[in-house]
């Protein structure tokens, strides 16, 4: 959930305050705006259990009018991410007016974005020695807790003001070493300390805690995965998770923080549709090679347009690099690249028995060994195609033509 | 509308109440014999006149073959209620609907016959889809006009809510009906009243009572003092005898409320029956106190279990309980009261409402904020209403907003406005009960009236708005009730999704399992309705026999699945034209207060939008058979061994064991409906007790480590010498992941280890042995599938490629398995379609899903 569609954000409520003050904010909202939507924020903030996801959520352990300062910072900050409710913010320039003159520091755009950029972690280690500058005391950063830390850094990276390489790598990192630190019982006594307050019932069974610390998770992987998409080009988004999977290997980690798994994991969905253009492209390119063959076209089209189903096999092994590795250590099958392969192959093998175009035949071979190389079984099969080329064409020298294969 | 009715259609009472508008008052509408609640019993008589309520109840023991009772436990099923003895079957509908139809009866004529009535039917807690759905089909029957469902314990708190005149704090409310349970926690804040969560369980209730009481004290009474049969409780001789015992068994239950003793007493007349010596059979047993707590100790701490389970999904504990409310005629004995109350640690030792009329007294209070005028019946409480939309030539637009019922003395007016409105531009409220107004105030957006709402029931309002020349533009009359209490929104027991698939669907690609997207998810409030938008899996032309289908499932707390409802659109439902695959497809679905599901689908025909609706509910909680319900418990037995050895003693799991001792000892050939059905219940019971430890954090890990171990031991031992080099290593890299979700307690677990099983069945599935075995095994175990014709078919197909030399041949180990064996081959195909019979019992549940979450990229544009 992002900050600013939290119902304590949305119904301008605290952690501290009591039932009657939450129905009473949501129906005074409920009068200008969705009924259902304050109604439902009220029933899941009056009630004990479903209360949690929505403080998990916030930014529990940091002074109430901290946070709307914060927030309303983040509100007019740049992005194209906010759907917040309308009603609730004010124009951009007026909320960020009113929380830059409560700053004692600060009159100046700038400086909100050097606040934001307090969250900016560029250098290793940077969360746990950030040299918190007086706003940044000022605005309570330097005794957030973990939870608070990252669902500010989830809501910061709905907003980049742009979306390249090297921040976006930057923030997954951060936040997936900061969830790794938030603990269901330091979680659950922030949250019981304001309850205690607030009058509602403390948490007793920390399980519950802890599922909604895993439901955090999954809104953390939609964030990452928000600004991976949003990375381009596309090229620029395989670096940043080829960085990210070689993470653990440069940083002699045991295992990879979870949150990187998820984003390698969500690298799938982001480049679906580029690889199915490119899986189409190869089918198009398959059938238009198959026919070239068969209208005997000039040696050196046929060899251009070789070249280019090379290139296309190249380009869709570039972007499903990553995948193949984060499967290939995982232990899982990946059928795209099964299926790639095999469709490959065939052609291969068909420009060889059925018109004797060896040296293409081989190109392609060579072209599938060098992209599927990290899978062996199907290193295996092309490593044995190539055999029997190679046999072939030892066998072809000496002696007459063989087909590859029975037809 | 000025009068509105609330039914309570219980298993073994029913009763209606009425709620009249401009008073706030309600009122019981007793029967022609003067009682307030009515049995729900039909008799018919040999010359076919009906009789329903209390003479057909009195009728029933002498006459059970004329008789109809306890059909409410059936409704949503398609078990029949014979009246053998008039040749005569009624389905539980029809049944419900003669007593819907004979509460209406008591009501004055001028209620009975208004035009727009609105009436709320109760129903528990735990109906399913199905059960709701027989319900509203009883209303239909009976006539009664526009009618809604809640759930009885909502009612039962509007009720207790009305007494108490809607103080603050957290109720449980705990309704012990004649065949069910239900648990509700409700909370009531400035008298607004929201459910928090319920539960409860389904066979459990004053019948229970009395069925143990017969089976314990009465027929081993009668066995000492008279010569009867050994099978006397499914003697047909002795129907009648039994039928006299058990309702003379509950009157004397019913005078234990009211003291220490009491006494089961028919004479010889009364029985009319004779012993195996011709003796004459009379009843004359003493009940105390003790010896009935003693029997029902073991169904009280049941429901004790299911208040505590019920109180713990809402994060309060036992302390943060004002008190108990009671519901339901059991009740009424107050040791029951006494030892629930001191077990939960809440005081509750007093009857606040009447427990026999609570329910049909809230449903009267519920149909009052139940809108219905609308097109499809909705809640209206704490709905905004518009009051203008003006438009004048300085294009501004304004609203205001308010309440149309509140339970506040005071309530707030609210301006709303789009566009510029010009200096000068003001309005006015003005009471019309009483001499207050507010005075003229600028019209901006924003602005709130605070007014004061000085009657019970309607307050009138005149707000008047004025130009900048002070020229009425605008003058309306609005209306506000102050209601005594308002409720707000009921949270969904259940979840709800439709399931889809994120492929074309591929009919060879058995055993993957559909994606779902969730309509309700458990915990969301009601009502609740909106729009889910699909794709088409595949072409769909005029006139073909193909369907889309839509598959919707019911996921309850514990995330275990079931079949819920299933629409289908056939080719012959349109006559010309095609859905060609990813054609959008618009699914609009409601659930009402009640649970009660409404969907349809949307599909554009080019520019012509039609509407399919005919959704058909999958009765999924059809009685299992005997068989099916010891193998199940069997079933649920090992595991409760399994994982006994792992956590070791648990409460929890001696009493899953308890359990499934009382299912499992239901005789193979045993046709009492009612008792399959509890030794059903038991089982279910006994597994959300099991789901309880699994799921319960320290056991978890403990579990998942030791399942885990189990499967890469089989692997390490069985397994890997079969396996080629790449699919070892590939485990193992799985294994490796698969311990990481363990050691992160994720969700991801459950799919590794499925995986690598699945992997495991991949590697002996190329054995030929291995194919015979599973073979063997299916054709050993009909009890797992349903289309027993089929899987004869198939068995007997398979036997015959068992005889054949080259299969024997493996089995004595004369083949070298590694070559490739044709007859195998065909018997792997056999196990195939074995595959596709296997599980659901339902046809439509076996319907595969074809609806696609997201459009398909792989089209013929390829860029879609």
């Amino acid at each position: 959930m992002d900050l600013l569609h939290n119902p304590f954000f949305c119904l301008k409520a605290t952690l501290y305050d009591n039932k009657q003050k939450i129905i009473e904010l949501a129906e005074e909202k409920s009068l200008f705006s969705d009924t259902d939507k304050y109604r439902n924020m009220q029933e899941t903030l009056t009630h004990p259990r479903q209360r949690i996801s929505a403080e998990i959520a916030w930014l529990p352990g940091i002074p109430p009018d901290r946070v709307y300062d914060i927030l309303l910072l983040l509100e007019s900050s740049t992005g194209n991410y906010i759907d917040s409710d309308k009603s609730t913010s004010t124009s951009s320039t007026n909320s960020l007016a009113v929380v830059l003159s409560r700053l004692p520091y600060a009159n100046s755009h700038t400086v909100a974005d050097s606040i934001l950029e307090l969250l900016k972690p560029f250098e290793k280690n940077y969360l746990e020695n950030d040299n918190l500058t007086e706003v940044s005391k000022f605005l309570g950063f330097d005794k957030l807790s973990p939870i608070a830390r990252a669902n500010l850094i989830a809501a910061r990276m709905l907003r980049l003001p742009e979306y390249t390489a090297e921040p976006v790598v930057s923030w997954i990192l951060a936040i997936s070493q900061i969830f790794d630190k938030i603990k269901s019982t330091e979680v659950c006594y922030i949250l019981n300390e304001k309850r205690k307050e607030s009058g509602f019932p403390e948490i007793t069974d920390i399980s519950t805690v802890a599922t909604e610390i895993q439901k955090l998770r999954h809104y953390y992987r939609q964030v990452i995965k928000f600004a991976l998409e949003n990375i381009h080009p596309i090229k620029e988004c395989v670096n940043s998770v080829t960085i990210l999977t070689e993470f653990t290997k440069e940083n002699n980690l045991p295992h990879m923080p979870i949150l990187i798994e998820d984003a390698i994991d969500v690298y799938e969905t982001v480049v679906e549709s580029p690889l199915i253009e490119k899986e189409t492209q190869i089918e198009r390119q398959d059938q238009n090679l198959r026919i070239a063959a068969e209208e005997d076209k000039q040696e050196r089209a046929f060899t251009r347009m070789i070249g280019k189903f090379i290139q296309t096999i190249k380009d869709w092994g570039m972007i499903a690099q990553p995948i193949i590795l984060n499967k290939q250590r995982q232990g899982l099958k990946n059928t795209s690249s099964d299926k790639v392969s095999e469709q490959v192959r065939l052609l291969a093998i068909f420009l060889y028995n059925e018109y004797d175009k060896l040296d293409s035949s081989q190109q392609i071979l060579l072209t599938i060994k060098e992209v599927f190389v990290e899978i062996p079984e199907i290193d295996e099969r092309i490593t044995a195609d190539l055999e029997t080329l190679n046999r072939i064409v030892q066998q072809r020298e000496s002696n007459n033509q063989f087909s590859l294969y029975d037809k | 509308m000025e009068n509105f009715i609330g039914i309570d259609l219980g298993t073994t009472n029913s009763a209606i109440s009425t709620f009249v508008k401009n008073t706030q008052q309600t009122r019981v509408w007793k029967s022609p014999e003067q009682n307030d609640v009515t049995p729900s019993a039909i008799y018919v008589d040999r010359r076919g006149y009906e009789y329903v309520g209390q003479r057909a109840y009195n009728t029933a023991p002498r006459s059970p073959d004329n008789c109809a009772t306890l059909f409410k436990r059936f409704m949503g099923t398609s078990t029949t209620i014979e009246l053998s003895a008039v040749d005569c079957t009624l389905t539980p509908e029809e049944c419900s609907a003669k007593v819907l139809k004979t509460l209406f009866g008591y009501l004055p004529e001028e209620i009975r016959n208004l035009p727009d009535k609105g009436t709320v039917i109760t129903v528990p807690a735990a109906f399913s889809q199905m059960q709701k759905n027989a319900t509203m089909a009883a209303a239909e029957l009976a006539g009664i006009g526009k009618v809604e469902l809640v759930q009885e314990p909502v009612a039962a708190v509007m009720s207790f809510m009305k007494v108490t005149g809607g103080s603050d704090g957290i109720f449980l409310i705990y309704d012990l009906g004649g065949g069910t349970l239900d648990i509700a926690i409700a909370e009531s804040v400035r008298k607004r009243v929201a459910i928090l969560s319920h539960g409860g369980i389904q066979m459990c209730g004053g019948r229970d009572f009395d069925r143990k009481l017969v089976d314990n004290i009465v027929r081993p009474w009668l066995h000492d003092n008279f010569d009867l049969p050994d099978d006397l409780a499914n003697n047909s001789k002795y129907k009648p005898l039994l039928r006299l015992a058990t309702w003379a068994t509950e009157r004397a239950k019913i005078e234990l409320s009211a003291k220490d003793e009491s006494v089961v007493n028919l004479s010889e007349v009364d029985i009319g029956s004779n012993d195996l010596k011709g003796e004459e059979i009379y009843l004359d047993i003493s009940l105390n106190r003790n010896s009935f707590d003693e029997l029902i100790v073991e169904q009280i701490n049941d429901t004790i279990d299911a208040a505590r389970e019920t109180l713990s999904k809402t994060g309060y504990t036992p302390n943060d309980i004002e008190c108990i409310v009671w519901v339901g005629g059991p009740t009424h004995y107050k040791p029951l009261r006494d030892k629930v109350a001191f077990e939960l640690g809440i005081s509750g030792d007093k009857l606040d409402v009447n427990p026999m009329t609570a329910v049909a007294i809230g449903a009267s209070i519920i149909a009052e904020s139940t809108d219905w005028n609308a097109a499809k019946v909705r809640n209206k409480t704490n709905q905004k209403e518009i009051l203008s939309k003006s438009k004048s030539d300085s294009e501004f637009t304004f609203n205001f907003n308010y309440r149309e019922q509140t339970p506040d003395d005071t309530t707030k007016i609210a301006v709303q406005i789009e566009g510029q409105v010009p200096n000068g531009t003001e309005f006015q409220v003005d009471s019309l009960d009483s001499a207050w107004t507010s005075g003229r105030i600028p019209l901006k957006h924003g602005q709130t009236v605070d007014v004061t709402l000085i009657n019970t029931g309607s307050n009138t309002f005149n707000i008047s708005v004025y130009d900048n020349l002070g020229k009425s533009i605008k003058q309306e009359e609005i209306t506000i009730r102050k209601v005594d209490i308002s409720i707000d929104k009921i949270p969904s027991e259940l979840s709800i999704a439709l399931e889809v698939v994120s492929n074309q669907v591929d009919v060879g690609n058995i055993g993957k399992e559909p994606e779902l997207e969730f309509l309700v998810k458990e915990g969301e409030l009601l009502p609740k309705e909106g729009k889910i938008t699909v794709y088409a899996g595949q072409v769909l032309e005029a006139g073909s026999s193909n369907s889309l289908n839509f598959k919707l499932r019911e996921i309850d707390s514990m995330g275990r699945h079931k079949p819920m409802a299933l629409l289908r659109i056939y080719g012959t439902d349109f006559a010309e034209g095609s859905i060609p695959i990813n054609t959008l497809l618009n699914c609009f679905y409601k659930k009402s207060r009640g649970g009660n599901l409404e969907f349809e689908v949307e599909v554009d025909f080019g520019g012509n939008s039609k509407t399919f609706d005919d959704v058909l509910y999958i009765d999924e909680d059809s009685t299992p058979s005997p068989v099916q319900i010891f193998e199940k418990g069997r079933h649920t037995l090992t595991r409760i061994d399994h994982i006994q050895k792992l956590v070791g003693d648990d409460p929890k799991l001696e009493q899953a064991k308890k359990k499934i001792e009382t299912a499992i000892i239901l005789e193979e050939d045993e046709s009492d409906i009612e008792k399959i059905m509890q030794a059903h219940d038991a089982n279910l019971t006994a597994q959300k007790l099991l789901d309880q430890v699994e799921k319960d954090p320290e056991n978890r890990k403990k579990i998942r480590q030791i399942d885990f171990d189990r499967v890469l031991k089989n692997f390490d031992v069985n397994i890997r010498q079969f396996a080629r080099t790449s699919e070892a290593l590939e485990f193992d890299k799985l294994a490796d992941t698969a311990q990481r979700s363990i050691d992160n307690d994720d969700d991801d677990f459950h799919e590794h280890v499925g995986e690598l099983r699945s992997r495991i069945y991949q590697i002996l599935w190329r054995q030929d042995w291995f194919v015979i075995e599973q073979f063997n095994y299916f054709a050993y175990s009909p009890y797992l599938f349903t289309n027993q014709d089929r899987f004869e078919e198939l068995v007997h197909i398979g036997n015959r490629l068992i005889e054949h030399p080259e299969i024997q041949d493996i089995l004595t180990g004369k083949r070298v398995t590694t070559l490739k064996s044709e007859v195998v081959e065909q018997l792997r195909r056999i196990i195939g379609q074995m595959y596709e019979i296997l599980g659901d019992s339902q046809d439509a549940s076996d319907v595969i899903p074809n609806i696609l979450k997201e459009r398909q990229k792989h089209t013929s544009q390829g860029n879609e």
